[in-house]
């Protein structure tokens, strides 16, 4: 019978639904819902089949939880002041880091990590793939979101014509 | 809203097979994405996406859950008068970014009238041109989405140059009200938005006895209150013990009391501030410290006053940005052409985020004021920005929301 604990050098093999093999530490796992809760249940033997998460992607997200995992452990025996400071440099660093984490993504990249950390449970990542979706959005017309999010205007011309007239902007 | 109506409008194209669709995402990430959309880009851009999200957005539910949900999206109206007519105001509109100091930044200039305090996106205003004659008139307005109501004329006859307003939520009857005070002999004047009664109440002011008051009744003139968490009225009245709060729901008056600092209270170095749904105590210690104390509870009759953080001149990091909204960050060598300021120097106008972010105005002599600084609490980070402002210049705290009315019985409640 296997061990359910979380146990530091243990390692899950996660398989993508094109096939590919992944080895995450579990200590880097627990960070999504779905994988903690199966090590919690004792199923995490063998290959760990993530059927809507492909290669690319999966290895996008385990880049985000290595690198959110390592922000977590280090640096744990500095002095208080040294560690405030170490506190202050490590989170601009990560704020820095997620920024060009994401905006390296393009459009189909980014819709691929909402579906996975979504699939996965991974809060951070999806909130932080949300927002970035939220940025793209802002300052485009709606004949551009629709595009992007791939919707068809389902307004008259009459209906059209109609917001255009009313859609001016307050203060003018 | 209803969602397999959100299902329904997210159809794919049937003729692009590779290219993925959000009709694909799970409902909860889409209305996750939805609500991290500014209101200002909701009403004026994906409302005319589709029927069906129109629908959604101007519905009742979403406005009342996105009034309540959406509250990191931080706005701060500035208006400096502009000298040669006292009615008309340059107004600037500060968008903070959801992370960092950054902002984007937007100005107008109007005859709309000076902004006097904001609940849930709308704003109470006083106007002196409707009527040509110089007397002002409060009104209540959605810039968003445009709804406006004019309030009838205050019972005390105020031609609101100056007195004390600002529009509350009152969370039990589920109604907007707007308290009015310019002489406190007088009273509290209140008019409650919708409701059933068009007129204004008037409810005895804070002190019984003129002796009672802690500021001079001859030179003294209120202002607008500070609100917190849309529902308390807290009124600065020259007093370095207390100030006069106000719950809107029961209309009780009563004093609160300010934290023990450990020394004498000096009143022209504090500043209330709304941080993060809480009152706060903002204090200047000395040239290069300023604490912030946070009122966490009242409980029988007994204030929890909590020291949340003390800024400290040598323990920050000092960004200079050159102009607004430009985020270039300098090396420390240049910090020495830049020196921080003398906290005596920076008076607190606001707090943003919340309660993440607070900004400073700085006063370089009695009448002229220089620019502002933000200072994020998170990471100690205190960062210029050379907003020429003025003197009489007035900061009012903002989110925008969804809120429409066509008639004022419609003004919608929102959900606790």
């Amino acid at each position: 019978m296997s061990t359910p604990s979380v146990s530091v050098n243990r390692v899950l093999k996660l398989k993508s639904s094109d096939g590919e093999i992944f080895e995450v530490k579990q200590t880097v796992a627990v960070q999504s819902g779905v994988l903690k809760q199966m090590m919690e249940d004792g199923c995490t033997e063998g290959e760990i089949p993530l059927n809507n998460v492909d290669s690319p992607t999966l290895a996008k997200i385990i880049e985000w939880c290595n690198k959110h995992h390592d922000n977590d452990v280090e640096g744990r025996v500095l002095s208080e002041e040294r560690e405030k400071e170490k506190e202050k440099e490590k989170a601009a660093d990560m704020k820095k880091w997620e920024s060009e984490f994401i905006d390296a993504l393009n459009r189909d990249e980014i819709y691929f990590l909402l579906t996975g950390s979504n699939y996965m449970d991974i809060k951070e990542l999806l909130d932080c793939a949300a927002q970035k979706v939220a940025d793209m959005v802002k300052g485009k017309t709606p004949e551009a979101i629709r595009e992007m999010f791939n919707i068809q205007s389902d307004f008259t011309e009459e209906e059209e014509e109609a917001i255009r007239k009313e859609n001016q902007w307050a203060f003018d | 809203m209803g969602k397999s109506k959100m299902k329904s409008l997210l159809k794919k194209k049937e003729e692009e097979e590779e290219l993925f669709s959000f009709a694909d995402l799970p409902e909860h990430v889409v209305i996750k994405i939805i609500e991290m959309v500014p209101a200002r880009y909701l009403y004026n851009t994906f409302r005319f996406i589709c029927n069906s999200w129109n629908d959604m957005i101007t519905s009742a539910q979403f406005t009342a859950q996105n009034t309540t949900v959406n509250q990191t999206k931080s706005e701060l109206f500035i208006q400096i008068a502009v000298t040669w007519r006292k009615q008309d105001y340059k107004v600037k509109l500060l968008e903070m970014d959801h992370k960092g100091l950054d902002f984007k930044s937007e100005d107008f200039y109007t005859r709309m009238g000076k902004i006097r305090s904001s609940c849930d996106g709308l704003i109470l205003v006083v106007n002196k041109n409707i009527n040509g004659n110089g007397i002002g008139i409060l009104y209540v307005q959605n810039l968003l989405t445009r709804s406006s109501l004019s309030l009838p004329k205050c019972p005390s006859d105020c031609r609101h140059e100056q007195c004390g307003a600002a529009i509350g939520f009152d969370h039990s009857k589920k109604q907007y009200k707007v308290v009015h005070m310019c002489a406190d002999q007088f009273g509290y004047e209140i008019f409650t938005l919708g409701g059933s009664d068009d007129s204004w109440k008037r409810i005895p002011g804070p002190f019984e006895e003129s002796y009672d008051r802690p500021f001079n009744g001859e030179t003294f003139r209120w202002g607008d209150p500070v609100l917190i968490n849309g529902q308390v009225m807290h009124w600065y009245v020259d007093s370095d013990e207390y100030a006069v709060s106000m719950n809107i729901s029961d209309e009780k008056t009563y004093r609160t009391y300010f934290p023990d600092i450990g020394q004498e209270i000096d009143k022209e170095r504090y500043k209330l501030l709304e941080m993060g749904r809480y009152l706060a105590f903002v204090y200047k210690v000395s040239s290069s410290q300023i604490d912030v104390w946070i009122l966490k509870d009242y409980c029988h009759g007994q204030n929890c006053w909590v020291k949340r953080h003390s800024m400290i001149k040598e323990s920050m990091n000092y960004i200079k940005s050159s102009s607004s909204s430009s985020s270039s960050k300098t090396s420390s060598k240049l910090q020495d052409h830049n020196p921080l300021p003398d906290f005596m120097r920076l008076f607190p106008v606001a707090s943003l985020r919340d309660g993440e972010v607070i900004v400073f105005m700085h006063q370089t002599s009695k009448n002229v004021s220089g620019c502002l600084y933000f200072y994020e609490i998170r990471h100690m980070e205190l960062k210029k920005f050379n907003l020429r402002m003025r003197d009489r210049s007035s900061f009012v705290p903002h989110r925008s929301s969804l809120i429409h009315w066509k008639h004022e019985k419609e003004l919608l409640p929102k959900s606790s």
